[in-house]
């Protein structure tokens, strides 16, 4: 819908003439039909720019944007300087400063999945090695291991813990929710039973009950002297309870698949697995591409409740900004700041989304 | 896998014996005694609910039965998951509905049950998808998706798709009944084709033409009963049975045969 309305303004480009009074014709149609709805629309053109323009003034013109302390903040508008002068803090949390190149490299890593994503000639089998060895080559390059000094997960924080729950949490994730969805679906009780148990019981208790229960409890079941990473701890919790869900999308997915499509792959001799992993899931997973993406978005905007368990996201670091004596009543711009960190990934996910749906569209024809 | 399945002595390719199959308390077939010899080409006919898909579907295990036994290729059919996938493989099937797989492509409908089932090589598998698709004139629609075809060449495909396996015995469950009149010609001569090269076949339809062309031995099959089994000039001429002889003058009146 938006595209066709959109479109009228950018193909004005090529045909200025004819398509310039059909941009006007539009105007008087939707805009100035009658006197009372020209005035309505006048009044909301004029507030709005107004609105614009006071919004604009704030963020940017009147902004301050170099400095170094609050004492520089002189201007009417906005004071970006606690985002500037602490953005270290907020990218790399408390990351040594001559180690950040590994941090540097993990958000590389996770970025290229994107290309990786829409380029349709990588082969898939790529794609997925890619994916698969994705997490484990974040972890080892953000917590050391071979080769690579070992950092305290204490100096874990700001944007780095965000995307790296938010990576690691949707690799897992997708996985074990189509286990689990298979699992509901098994002739085999046992199985069947686990899984809706499981399904249903994280699917009734609030993520941050969990979130509480891993950062005390799971130590009460570890023998002593073990300890498991709480950043691990947690990465589980978001990693279970999606998959709880995305199980839910899933078996959704699966039900709605003819039962010929079943019966064609047993009767061509495939087996449990290989029918489902050629013929089956891949039908699915296309099928089910929109609200698993919605869920991945509300994977990545719930990685900020581990918080409360004392992990420092970047909501934490940005808190801390906002108590802090040097910036105190800085809050309006921390905040935006944050928004608009969350709306840029959160934004580009849906985009994505939309642009699957779109390709699927087309290979539907 | 690769070993070819023992050949039962008298050639036999399917023995179904006093086979009992309930869905809940409904008897849907009734001590059926079968049996298919290589080369032989069965059409099973009957009016709708008479069992005879639920019979052709026990043959390659879509449905289970609960009494008597069925042998392919000279082996039993049980609870044996393994077992059962191999025959399978060796057992074609065509559906009423075609059931292509949507999301891959003519040749990858063809190719992957070969490199995924057979282990056979991938360059291996598409010649003979290629060749299988040529056979039944599809071979310039490799490249298309199912959903771009009409009725009558998804099931051409169908066909082609099931003989990549080199099957032993061909199952159709009604293959043109889902199909507009004008495809059905089609279809139907691809069959007539596999018949005279000796395949093996046991087919569900109402085509009485395609009996009388093809078929050794025409199965009538009524409320989950074998009533009668005859050649096809006996059976079209003189039917032991009067629920036959109703059948026959319902179907031949409506024109329905080609």
């Amino acid at each position: 819908m938006t595209t066709t309305t959109l479109s009228t303004p950018t193909s004005s480009q090529t045909l200025p003439p004819r398509v310039a009074s059909r941009a006007w014709r539009w105007a008087r149609r939707q805009l100035f039909p009658s006197p009372l709805q020209a005035l309505l629309s006048l009044a909301t053109l004029i507030l709005s720019g107004w609105f614009a323009y006071v919004a604009l003034d704030w963020l940017v013109f009147s902004a301050t944007f170099v400095g170094t302390s609050q004492a520089d903040c002189t201007g009417d508008g906005a004071c970006w300087l606690p985002i500037t002068q602490r953005l270290g803090l907020f990218v790399y949390g408390f990351y040594p400063e001559t180690q950040r190149w590994r941090v540097d490299i993990a958000f590389a890593l996770a970025a290229g999945v994107f290309p990786l994503l829409y380029i349709k000639r990588i082969d898939r089998r790529w794609t997925l090695a890619y994916l698969v060895l994705l997490p484990f080559a974040m972890w080892w390059l953000l917590k050391g291991g071979p080769g690579l000094p070992d950092i305290s997960s204490t100096r874990f924080a700001g944007i780095l813990v965000t995307v790296f729950l938010g990576v690691v949490g949707m690799v897992f994730a997708l996985p074990i929710g189509i286990l689990l969805a298979l699992g509901r679906r098994s002739k085999k009780p046992v199985i069947r039973v686990l899984s809706v148990l499981y399904i249903e019981l994280i699917r009734s208790v609030p993520v941050i009950t969990l979130l509480f229960m891993a950062s005390l409890m799971i130590q009460l079941f570890l023998p002593s002297g073990w300890n498991l990473d709480i950043l691990l701890r947690v990465l589980a919790v978001l990693v279970l309870f999606t998959a709880a869900y995305m199980a839910e999308t899933v078996r959704g997915g699966l039900q709605g698949m003819p039962k010929g499509q079943y019966e064609a792959a047993a009767a061509l001799g495939f087996s449990y697995w290989k029918a489902m992993g050629l013929i089956i899931l891949p039908q699915v997973l296309r099928n089910t591409i929109p609200p698993l993406l919605t869920q991945f978005v509300g994977l990545f905007k719930e990685t900020t409740l581990v918080m409360v368990v004392g992990v420092l996201d970047v909501v934490g670091i940005a808190m801390s900004t906002t108590s802090a004596p040097e910036w105190i009543g800085r809050e309006n711009e921390v905040y935006l700041f944050l928004a608009l960190f969350f709306f840029a990934i959160c934004f580009a996910l849906s985009r994505y989304a939309r642009y699957l749906e779109r390709q699927l569209e087309k290979s539907r024809q | 896998m690769s070993k070819p399945t023992p050949v039962a002595a008298d050639s036999t390719v399917v023995r179904i014996e006093r086979l009992n199959k309930w869905y809940g308390d409904y008897h849907a077939l009734k001590d059926i005694s079968l049996t298919v010899s290589t080369g032989e080409r069965i059409v099973v006919c009957g009016p709708s609910g008479s069992g005879k898909s639920t019979l052709i579907r026990c043959i390659n295990q879509l449905e289970k039965h609960q009494r008597g036994t069925i042998e392919v290729l000279g082996e039993t059919l049980d609870d044996n998951i393994k077992r059962l996938e191999r025959i399978r493989r060796s057992v074609g099937m065509c559906f009423q509905h075609f059931n292509l797989f949507p999301h891959l492509t003519v040749l990858e409908n063809c190719t992957l049950p070969q490199t995924a089932n057979l282990r056979v090589p991938q360059a291996e598998a598409i010649e003979r998808a290629l060749t299988l698709l040529d056979k039944v004139q599809m071979r310039d629609h490799a490249n298309k998706y199912p959903g771009q075809l009409s009725g009558g060449q998804q099931q051409r495909i169908a066909i082609a798709r099931a003989l990549c396996m080199r099957p032993r015995v061909m199952l159709f469950d009604e293959p043109t009944s889902a199909l507009d009149p004008e495809m059905i010609a089609e279809v139907l001569e691809v069959m007539v084709d596999l018949a005279q090269e000796g395949m093996t076949m046991i087919c569900v339809t109402h085509e009485m033409g395609f009996a009388k062309k093809v078929a050794d031995r025409v199965v009538f099959m009524d409320g989950g009963e074998v009533i009668e089994q005859a050649p096809p000039a006996r059976f079209f001429q003189s039917p032991e049975s009067s629920r036959t002889r109703r059948f026959l003058d319902q179907i031949l009146d409506h024109g329905v045969s080609a």
